[in-house]
């Protein structure tokens, strides 16, 4: 009976202590692209379409009562919809965001999104409402008319 | 019972050490339909003009700024059928006796993608005809020395119908279109 209380004592405390890390991302992207991006016939494209500084904006919750001191690592990987291989969609990360005394390094440099999970940046406790920019490259009238769309999906681990 | 317990204390840790969310958002592309045509360096007025310099000599053609350079951009659907770059005498009429001839190279330049076909030399008449076949996503750079050039020249064809006081304005209207 004891050893029962036990089990169920750790089942409760283990749920108390390891609330789920939460995160959150709202900001998609849409681009439309026009002969008007075109500067005179017989060009292409630009070479790059850069997104809004702050187009996506994210939000880390660590779990837990020590979430100040929880590290938590955010990977950035994407599942396509509708693509072509010659398309190169970048991300990075434009500022702390407002939560600015906790610690964030990494992401702050144009990084190619691919299908594999690759870490965008680390932070150590909450981080509220920090801006993301994204730039698209082999945008080009070479490529079939048509929509391309991706996901890009946000993952975080603590460690 | 301890096997147990220290069973369930690893799986908790494990749990603690792995909690993670995910979250996404949704980028969009969405690529137009473009079709953009341009003569180069200007479409200015091309001036041809025949002369006789002796009594009993044949006649030559002079000409000035005769040659124009076609650019263009073309993106089109997967399914789209191909584009075709056609030219028309709009306005005007050739005068009597000759031919208004135009000759269309082939490709040049720095362009990428389907460029498409060249249809050679061709006489101008208020009928349109295709130039260029075959366009699909394709650009041909920009400005002289890129695309397709373009060479207008008077041929004769019967001189006993020629009126050397006779002049002409033509407007040559050239299209980039799906048909």
């Amino acid at each position: 009976m004891k050893n029962l209380i036990f089990i169920a004592f750790l089942f409760i405390s283990n749920g108390i202590y390891s609330q789920k890390d939460k995160l959150t991302v709202s900001g998609d992207w849409s681009k439309i692209i026009t002969a008007s991006d075109i500067s005179d016939a017989g060009n292409d494209y630009q070479s790059s379409f850069v997104s809004l500084a702050n187009q996506s904006l994210i939000t880390i919750s660590p779990g837990g009562n020590s979430n100040n001191y929880v590290n938590i690592n955010v990977r950035v990987h994407k599942e396509d919809n509708a693509w072509h291989n010659n398309l190169n969609l970048k991300i990075r990360r434009t500022s702390n965001g407002t939560n600015g005394n906790a610690i964030i390094s990494g992401g702050l440099s144009f990084q190619t999104i691919t299908g594999v999970a690759t870490t965008l940046f680390s932070c150590t406790g909450n981080h509220t409402l920090v801006p993301l920019q994204y730039e698209i490259l082999g945008v080009s009238v070479l490529l079939p008319v048509q929509t391309y769309s991706t996901t890009v999906v946000f993952t975080i681990t603590n460690f | 019972m301890k096997q147990l317990i220290f069973i369930i204390c690893g799986l908790c840790a494990i749990s603690n050490y792995a909690q993670n969310d995910i979250g996404s958002i949704s980028a969009t592309f969405d690529l137009s339909q473009v079709a953009m045509l341009d003569l180069e360096p200007n479409n200015s007025t091309v001036t041809l003009n025949l002369a006789a310099n002796e009594a009993g000599e044949k006649v030559t053609m002079v000409t000035a700024n005769n040659k124009k350079w076609i650019n263009f951009s073309s993106a089109v659907t997967s399914a789209a059928a191909p584009r075709s770059i056609s030219i028309v005498i709009a306005d005007g009429q050739v005068p009597s006796g000759i031919y208004l001839k135009l000759s269309t190279s082939n490709k040049m330049g720095i362009g990428q993608g389907v460029l498409g076909t060249p249809s050679g030399i061709l006489t101008l008449t208020s009928t349109s005809q295709n130039i260029v076949t075959g366009i699909r996503g394709a650009f041909t750079g920009d400005g002289i020395g890129n695309g397709y050039e373009l060479t207008y020249y008077l041929e004769i064809y019967d001189y006993k119908l020629l009126d050397f006081n006779q002049s002409a304005t033509l407007s040559i209207t050239l299209t980039l279109s799906d048909l």
